[in-house]
Protein backbone atom coordinates (compact mmCIF):
# COMPACT_ATOMS: atom_id res chain seq x y z
CA UNK A 1 0.00 0.00 0.00
CA UNK A 2 3.16 2.10 0.96
CA UNK A 3 4.14 1.29 -2.51
CA UNK A 4 0.71 2.42 -4.34
CA UNK A 5 0.86 5.52 -2.23
CA UNK A 6 4.20 6.23 -3.04
CA UNK A 7 3.71 5.95 -7.01
CA UNK A 8 0.43 7.87 -6.93
CA UNK A 9 2.60 10.97 -5.29
CA UNK A 10 5.39 10.52 -8.22
CA UNK A 11 2.54 10.76 -10.44
CA UNK A 12 1.37 14.20 -8.91
CA UNK A 13 5.11 15.29 -9.00
CA UNK A 14 5.50 14.29 -12.63
CA UNK A 15 2.61 16.35 -13.29
CA UNK A 16 3.46 19.57 -11.38
CA UNK A 17 3.50 22.65 -13.89
CA UNK A 18 4.18 26.31 -12.96
CA UNK A 19 0.95 27.75 -12.08
CA UNK A 20 0.49 31.82 -11.50
CA UNK A 21 -0.96 31.73 -7.93
CA UNK A 22 -4.48 33.52 -7.94
CA UNK A 23 -4.74 37.27 -7.95
CA UNK A 24 -4.72 38.78 -4.07
CA UNK A 25 -7.86 39.63 -3.00
CA UNK A 26 -7.71 43.60 -2.47
CA UNK A 27 -6.66 44.35 -6.35
CA UNK A 28 -9.11 41.43 -8.17
CA UNK A 29 -11.88 43.74 -6.18
CA UNK A 30 -10.69 47.05 -7.31
CA UNK A 31 -10.28 45.93 -10.86
CA UNK A 32 -13.91 44.05 -11.26
CA UNK A 33 -15.35 47.13 -9.06
CA UNK A 34 -13.47 49.69 -11.30
CA UNK A 35 -14.00 48.62 -14.53
CA UNK A 36 -17.30 47.16 -14.31
CA UNK A 37 -18.14 51.16 -12.97
CA UNK A 38 -16.02 52.69 -16.17
CA UNK A 39 -17.45 50.02 -18.69
CA UNK A 40 -21.50 50.62 -17.50
CA UNK A 41 -21.36 54.01 -16.37
CA UNK A 42 -19.51 55.13 -19.70
CA UNK A 43 -21.85 53.38 -21.78
CA UNK A 44 -24.43 54.98 -20.24
CA UNK A 45 -23.02 58.59 -20.14
CA UNK A 46 -22.39 58.45 -23.72
CA UNK A 47 -25.94 57.43 -23.99
CA UNK A 48 -26.90 60.74 -22.00
CA UNK A 49 -28.08 58.69 -19.03
CA UNK A 50 -27.05 61.37 -16.58
CA UNK A 51 -28.24 64.77 -18.11
CA UNK A 52 -30.38 65.45 -14.92
CA UNK A 53 -28.23 64.10 -12.75
CA UNK A 54 -28.24 67.10 -10.05
CA UNK A 55 -32.39 67.62 -10.46
CA UNK A 56 -32.30 63.24 -9.46
CA UNK A 57 -29.83 64.42 -6.36
CA UNK A 58 -32.01 66.19 -5.00
CA UNK A 59 -34.85 63.59 -4.28
CA UNK A 60 -34.00 61.72 -1.07
CA UNK A 61 -35.28 58.38 -1.76
CA UNK A 62 -33.56 58.02 -5.60
CA UNK A 63 -31.11 59.08 -3.50
CA UNK A 64 -30.87 56.00 -0.86
CA UNK A 65 -32.10 53.85 -3.72
CA UNK A 66 -28.70 54.59 -5.20
CA UNK A 67 -26.69 54.17 -2.01
CA UNK A 68 -28.09 51.09 -0.81
CA UNK A 69 -27.63 49.27 -4.57
CA UNK A 70 -24.19 50.52 -4.66
CA UNK A 71 -23.46 49.01 -1.30
CA UNK A 72 -25.23 45.50 -2.85
CA UNK A 73 -22.67 45.64 -5.73
CA UNK A 74 -19.95 46.86 -3.21
CA UNK A 75 -20.38 43.56 -0.47
CA UNK A 76 -21.57 41.43 -3.60
CA UNK A 77 -18.81 42.08 -5.80
CA UNK A 78 -16.44 41.83 -2.27
CA UNK A 79 -17.75 38.08 -1.17
CA UNK A 80 -17.78 36.38 -4.82
CA UNK A 81 -13.79 37.20 -5.11
CA UNK A 82 -13.48 35.77 -1.72
CA UNK A 83 -15.43 32.86 -2.29
CA UNK A 84 -12.71 32.16 -5.57
CA UNK A 85 -11.08 30.58 -2.51
CA UNK A 86 -11.83 27.62 -0.37
CA UNK A 87 -10.88 28.61 2.70
CA UNK A 88 -13.12 31.32 2.42
CA UNK A 89 -16.29 29.95 3.46
CA UNK A 90 -19.97 32.44 3.88
CA UNK A 91 -22.76 31.41 5.44
CA UNK A 92 -26.34 32.02 4.35
CA UNK A 93 -26.41 34.43 7.03
CA UNK A 94 -23.44 36.44 5.51
CA UNK A 95 -25.25 36.42 1.98
CA UNK A 96 -28.79 37.34 3.16
CA UNK A 97 -26.60 40.32 4.85
CA UNK A 98 -25.50 41.38 1.46
CA UNK A 99 -28.60 41.26 0.11
CA UNK A 100 -30.20 43.54 2.91
CA UNK A 101 -29.71 46.63 1.09
CA UNK A 102 -31.08 45.56 -2.67
CA UNK A 103 -34.22 44.22 -0.39
CA UNK A 104 -34.06 47.73 1.09
CA UNK A 105 -34.27 49.26 -2.52
CA UNK A 106 -36.94 46.83 -3.41
CA UNK A 107 -39.48 47.98 -0.42
CA UNK A 108 -38.58 51.56 -1.07
CA UNK A 109 -39.71 51.04 -4.61
CA UNK A 110 -42.47 49.21 -3.81
CA UNK A 111 -43.61 51.56 -1.30
CA UNK A 112 -43.34 53.95 -3.52
CA UNK A 113 -45.55 52.12 -6.06
CA UNK A 114 -48.24 51.56 -3.39
CA UNK A 115 -48.04 55.20 -2.21
CA UNK A 116 -47.96 56.72 -5.95
CA UNK A 117 -45.02 58.85 -4.65
CA UNK A 118 -44.07 61.48 -6.58
CA UNK A 119 -41.40 60.80 -9.26
CA UNK A 120 -39.91 62.87 -11.58
CA UNK A 121 -40.71 61.97 -15.01
CA UNK A 122 -38.13 59.73 -16.46
CA UNK A 123 -35.48 61.62 -18.23
CA UNK A 124 -35.77 59.33 -21.45
CA UNK A 125 -38.25 57.18 -21.33
CA UNK A 126 -35.98 54.48 -22.37
CA UNK A 127 -38.28 51.28 -23.91
CA UNK A 128 -35.18 49.05 -24.00
CA UNK A 129 -33.95 49.01 -20.49
CA UNK A 130 -34.52 45.42 -20.12
CA UNK A 131 -31.95 44.60 -22.67
CA UNK A 132 -29.72 47.04 -21.52
CA UNK A 133 -29.73 45.65 -18.14
CA UNK A 134 -29.60 42.29 -19.59
CA UNK A 135 -26.42 42.81 -21.70
CA UNK A 136 -25.01 44.92 -18.91
CA UNK A 137 -25.26 42.76 -16.17
CA UNK A 138 -22.74 40.07 -17.60
CA UNK A 139 -19.64 42.25 -17.62
CA UNK A 140 -19.26 42.26 -13.71
CA UNK A 141 -20.28 38.61 -13.91
CA UNK A 142 -17.88 37.51 -16.37
CA UNK A 143 -15.05 40.04 -14.88
CA UNK A 144 -15.48 37.47 -11.93
CA UNK A 145 -15.22 34.47 -13.92
CA UNK A 146 -12.30 35.11 -14.70
CA UNK A 147 -10.85 34.67 -11.73
CA UNK A 148 -12.54 31.44 -10.59
CA UNK A 149 -10.33 29.80 -13.38
CA UNK A 150 -7.89 29.97 -11.23
CA UNK A 151 -10.15 29.45 -8.04
CA UNK A 152 -11.57 26.66 -6.26
CA UNK A 153 -14.87 27.77 -4.70
CA UNK A 154 -16.58 25.43 -1.96
CA UNK A 155 -19.60 26.84 -1.99
CA UNK A 156 -21.30 26.83 -5.03
CA UNK A 157 -24.79 28.19 -4.91
CA UNK A 158 -23.75 31.17 -2.35
CA UNK A 159 -21.15 31.99 -5.01
CA UNK A 160 -23.74 31.80 -7.92
CA UNK A 161 -26.04 33.99 -6.04
CA UNK A 162 -23.60 36.74 -5.32
CA UNK A 163 -22.01 36.79 -8.31
CA UNK A 164 -25.32 37.65 -9.75
CA UNK A 165 -26.66 40.22 -7.50
CA UNK A 166 -23.03 41.44 -7.65
CA UNK A 167 -23.44 41.38 -12.18
CA UNK A 168 -26.75 43.19 -11.99
CA UNK A 169 -26.71 45.94 -9.13
CA UNK A 170 -24.05 47.97 -11.05
CA UNK A 171 -26.45 48.33 -14.45
CA UNK A 172 -29.72 48.40 -12.08
CA UNK A 173 -27.98 51.56 -10.06
CA UNK A 174 -26.56 52.93 -13.69
CA UNK A 175 -29.92 52.57 -15.17
CA UNK A 176 -31.75 54.57 -12.29
CA UNK A 177 -30.55 57.40 -13.96
CA UNK A 178 -31.57 56.63 -16.94
CA UNK A 179 -34.95 56.23 -15.89
CA UNK A 180 -35.69 58.65 -13.05
CA UNK A 181 -37.18 57.12 -9.98
CA UNK A 182 -40.26 55.66 -11.11
CA UNK A 183 -41.08 52.56 -9.01
CA UNK A 184 -42.91 50.55 -11.30
CA UNK A 185 -41.12 50.88 -14.27
CA UNK A 186 -37.95 50.29 -12.10
CA UNK A 187 -39.18 47.10 -10.48
CA UNK A 188 -40.71 45.81 -14.02
CA UNK A 189 -38.04 46.83 -16.57
CA UNK A 190 -35.11 47.54 -14.28
CA UNK A 191 -35.19 44.34 -11.27
CA UNK A 192 -37.56 42.16 -13.48
CA UNK A 193 -34.50 41.37 -15.95
CA UNK A 194 -32.27 41.24 -13.17
CA UNK A 195 -33.95 38.69 -11.46
CA UNK A 196 -33.76 36.55 -14.55
CA UNK A 197 -30.06 37.02 -14.59
CA UNK A 198 -29.21 36.08 -11.00
CA UNK A 199 -31.55 32.98 -11.68
CA UNK A 200 -29.39 31.82 -14.72
CA UNK A 201 -26.66 32.26 -12.81
CA UNK A 202 -27.30 30.60 -9.86
CA UNK A 203 -28.84 27.46 -11.93
CA UNK A 204 -25.67 27.22 -14.12
CA UNK A 205 -23.04 28.16 -11.09
CA UNK A 206 -24.30 25.47 -8.98
CA UNK A 207 -24.07 23.10 -11.85
CA UNK A 208 -20.86 24.04 -12.55
CA UNK A 209 -18.82 24.60 -10.07
CA UNK A 210 -20.17 21.49 -7.55
CA UNK B 1 9.91 15.03 9.29
CA UNK B 2 6.92 15.29 11.62
CA UNK B 3 3.76 17.34 11.12
CA UNK B 4 3.74 18.27 14.49
CA UNK B 5 6.79 19.53 15.24
CA UNK B 6 7.16 21.09 11.34
CA UNK B 7 6.83 24.85 11.69
CA UNK B 8 3.69 25.54 9.06
CA UNK B 9 5.38 28.02 7.41
CA UNK B 10 7.79 26.19 5.49
CA UNK B 11 4.61 24.41 4.33
CA UNK B 12 3.51 27.39 2.82
CA UNK B 13 6.99 27.86 1.31
CA UNK B 14 6.94 24.49 0.02
CA UNK B 15 3.86 25.09 -1.78
CA UNK B 16 4.99 28.56 -2.92
CA UNK B 17 7.75 26.97 -4.37
CA UNK B 18 5.43 24.56 -5.93
CA UNK B 19 3.25 26.90 -7.69
CA UNK B 20 6.33 27.63 -9.43
CA UNK B 21 7.27 23.72 -10.51
CA UNK B 22 9.49 22.82 -7.64
CA UNK B 23 9.33 19.16 -7.99
CA UNK B 24 11.48 19.11 -4.72
CA UNK B 25 9.26 21.41 -2.46
CA UNK B 26 6.48 19.87 -4.37
CA UNK B 27 7.39 15.92 -3.23
CA UNK B 28 8.45 17.06 0.37
CA UNK B 29 5.02 18.64 1.38
CA UNK B 30 3.10 16.10 -0.30
CA UNK B 31 4.87 13.26 1.75
CA UNK B 32 4.33 15.45 5.43
CA UNK B 33 0.44 16.26 4.12
CA UNK B 34 -0.57 12.99 3.28
CA UNK B 35 -0.15 11.48 6.42
CA UNK B 36 -2.30 14.15 8.04
CA UNK B 37 -4.80 14.12 5.44
CA UNK B 38 -5.55 10.22 5.61
CA UNK B 39 -5.62 10.86 8.92
CA UNK B 40 -8.25 13.54 8.91
CA UNK B 41 -9.93 11.65 6.33
CA UNK B 42 -10.13 7.74 8.59
CA UNK B 43 -11.85 10.42 11.01
CA UNK B 44 -14.62 11.28 8.88
CA UNK B 45 -14.92 8.40 6.79
CA UNK B 46 -12.79 5.53 8.16
CA UNK B 47 -15.86 3.82 9.23
CA UNK B 48 -16.75 3.51 5.00
CA UNK B 49 -13.40 1.45 4.14
CA UNK B 50 -12.79 4.61 1.69
CA UNK B 51 -9.89 6.07 3.40
CA UNK B 52 -7.25 4.78 0.77
CA UNK B 53 -8.98 6.55 -2.18
CA UNK B 54 -10.63 9.43 -0.57
CA UNK B 55 -6.91 10.15 0.51
CA UNK B 56 -5.76 9.82 -3.19
CA UNK B 57 -8.94 12.23 -4.03
CA UNK B 58 -8.06 14.71 -1.83
CA UNK B 59 -4.45 14.74 -2.66
CA UNK B 60 -5.31 15.04 -6.35
CA UNK B 61 -7.74 18.02 -5.42
CA UNK B 62 -5.08 19.97 -3.90
CA UNK B 63 -2.70 19.20 -6.94
CA UNK B 64 -5.81 20.60 -9.00
CA UNK B 65 -6.58 23.63 -6.83
CA UNK B 66 -3.06 25.16 -6.19
CA UNK B 67 -3.12 27.64 -7.87
CA UNK B 68 -5.87 29.23 -5.74
CA UNK B 69 -3.53 28.86 -2.86
CA UNK B 70 -2.04 32.33 -1.80
CA UNK B 71 1.45 32.51 -0.35
CA UNK B 72 0.81 35.29 1.94
CA UNK B 73 -2.72 33.12 3.72
CA UNK B 74 -2.19 30.04 5.61
CA UNK B 75 -1.72 26.69 4.02
CA UNK B 76 -3.01 24.88 6.63
CA UNK B 77 -6.39 26.78 6.36
CA UNK B 78 -6.07 25.85 2.33
CA UNK B 79 -5.62 21.99 2.71
CA UNK B 80 -8.53 21.43 4.86
CA UNK B 81 -10.70 23.49 3.14
CA UNK B 82 -10.08 21.89 -0.38
CA UNK B 83 -10.09 18.52 1.91
CA UNK B 84 -12.79 19.13 3.98
CA UNK B 85 -14.98 19.93 0.23
CA UNK B 86 -13.60 16.51 -0.89
CA UNK B 87 -14.61 14.38 1.41
CA UNK B 88 -18.45 16.10 1.14
CA UNK B 89 -17.95 15.52 -2.52
CA UNK B 90 -16.96 11.71 -2.44
CA UNK B 91 -20.05 11.16 0.18
CA UNK B 92 -22.29 12.93 -1.94
CA UNK B 93 -21.09 10.41 -5.27
CA UNK B 94 -21.82 7.20 -2.88
CA UNK B 95 -24.68 8.70 -1.51
CA UNK B 96 -26.22 8.37 -4.75
CA UNK B 97 -24.76 5.16 -6.06
CA UNK B 98 -25.80 3.32 -2.66
CA UNK B 99 -29.13 4.85 -3.26
CA UNK B 100 -29.54 3.86 -6.76
CA UNK B 101 -28.46 0.33 -5.96
CA UNK B 102 -30.06 -0.31 -2.70
CA UNK B 103 -33.40 1.12 -4.48
CA UNK B 104 -33.31 0.21 -7.97
CA UNK B 105 -31.84 -3.19 -7.80
CA UNK B 106 -33.67 -4.87 -5.65
CA UNK B 107 -32.54 -8.25 -5.43
CA UNK B 108 -34.89 -9.83 -3.10
CA UNK B 109 -38.07 -8.41 -5.10
CA UNK B 110 -37.18 -10.29 -8.52
CA UNK B 111 -37.92 -13.60 -6.73
CA UNK B 112 -41.58 -13.79 -6.71
CA UNK B 113 -42.73 -15.33 -3.28
CA UNK B 114 -45.15 -17.85 -5.19
CA UNK B 115 -42.75 -19.42 -7.55
CA UNK B 116 -44.02 -21.87 -9.36
CA UNK B 117 -41.47 -23.08 -11.45
CA UNK B 118 -38.46 -25.18 -11.48
CA UNK B 119 -36.20 -22.13 -12.37
CA UNK B 120 -37.85 -19.69 -10.06
CA UNK B 121 -37.45 -22.23 -7.14
CA UNK B 122 -33.67 -22.82 -7.28
CA UNK B 123 -33.20 -19.82 -7.75
CA UNK B 124 -34.91 -18.89 -4.22
CA UNK B 125 -33.51 -21.76 -2.94
CA UNK B 126 -29.95 -20.72 -4.06
CA UNK B 127 -30.62 -17.20 -2.94
CA UNK B 128 -31.13 -18.58 0.41
CA UNK B 129 -28.23 -19.86 0.56
CA UNK B 130 -26.38 -17.23 -0.54
CA UNK B 131 -28.06 -15.49 2.11
CA UNK B 132 -27.31 -18.18 4.96
CA UNK B 133 -23.70 -17.80 4.34
CA UNK B 134 -23.13 -14.24 4.52
CA UNK B 135 -21.38 -13.05 7.23
CA UNK B 136 -23.98 -12.60 9.95
CA UNK B 137 -23.76 -8.40 10.63
CA UNK B 138 -24.48 -8.24 6.58
CA UNK B 139 -27.65 -11.01 6.50
CA UNK B 140 -28.93 -9.11 9.62
CA UNK B 141 -28.94 -5.71 7.33
CA UNK B 142 -30.23 -6.91 4.87
CA UNK B 143 -33.14 -8.75 6.82
CA UNK B 144 -33.97 -5.62 8.26
CA UNK B 145 -34.19 -3.00 5.19
CA UNK B 146 -35.59 -5.28 2.48
CA UNK B 147 -37.16 -8.55 4.78
CA UNK B 148 -38.59 -6.28 7.41
CA UNK B 149 -38.75 -3.13 5.73
CA UNK B 150 -37.07 -1.25 7.97
CA UNK B 151 -35.68 2.13 7.22
CA UNK B 152 -31.84 2.54 6.98
CA UNK B 153 -32.02 4.66 9.76
CA UNK B 154 -34.01 2.06 12.42
CA UNK B 155 -31.81 -0.47 10.90
CA UNK B 156 -28.47 1.52 11.34
CA UNK B 157 -29.92 1.99 15.39
CA UNK B 158 -30.64 -1.60 15.90
CA UNK B 159 -26.95 -2.56 14.71
CA UNK B 160 -25.33 0.62 16.62
CA UNK B 161 -23.77 1.58 13.85
CA UNK B 162 -24.44 5.61 11.36
CA UNK B 163 -26.74 4.98 8.68
CA UNK B 164 -23.66 5.75 5.95
CA UNK B 165 -22.02 2.22 7.46
CA UNK B 166 -25.31 0.40 7.00
CA UNK B 167 -25.69 1.36 3.54
CA UNK B 168 -22.06 0.13 2.97
CA UNK B 169 -22.69 -2.87 4.54
CA UNK B 170 -26.00 -3.77 2.38
CA UNK B 171 -24.29 -2.58 -0.26
CA UNK B 172 -21.39 -4.98 -0.21
CA UNK B 173 -23.83 -8.00 0.91
CA UNK B 174 -25.70 -7.35 -2.47
CA UNK B 175 -22.46 -7.43 -4.36
CA UNK B 176 -21.52 -10.57 -2.94
CA UNK B 177 -25.27 -12.45 -3.40
CA UNK B 178 -24.68 -10.52 -6.86
CA UNK B 179 -21.76 -12.45 -7.55
CA UNK B 180 -22.37 -15.63 -6.13
CA UNK B 181 -25.64 -15.91 -8.13
CA UNK B 182 -23.71 -14.67 -11.47
CA UNK B 183 -21.04 -17.50 -11.06
CA UNK B 184 -24.38 -19.74 -10.37
CA UNK B 185 -26.52 -18.66 -13.42
CA UNK B 186 -24.10 -16.65 -15.75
Amino acid sequence: MANHQNQFLDQLVGDLKPVTPIEKDGPALMKALSLSFAAIGGYLYLMGAFENVDLMWMNAVFYAQIVLIGMTFGICTWLSVKMARPEARMTWKVIGLASLPLLGMVALLVYGWMTEAPGGPMSMKRAHCTYEIFVMGWLPIVMLLGRLRKGYPTESRRLALTMGLAGVSLPVGFMHFACFYQPKHVLIYHLGPALVIVAIVFFIGRKLWR
Amino acid sequence: MSYAKLDKQQLTAWMAAAQKGDGESYRLLLDTIQPVIRRFVIKKVGALGLDEDVTQECLLAIHRARASFDPDRDFEAWMFAVVRNKIIDVLRKKQRSWDKEIGNDDLLATIPDDATNSEEESLKDSLEEALADLPADMREAIEMTKLLGLSTKEAAKKQGISPAALRTKVSRAYKILRDRLEAEYG
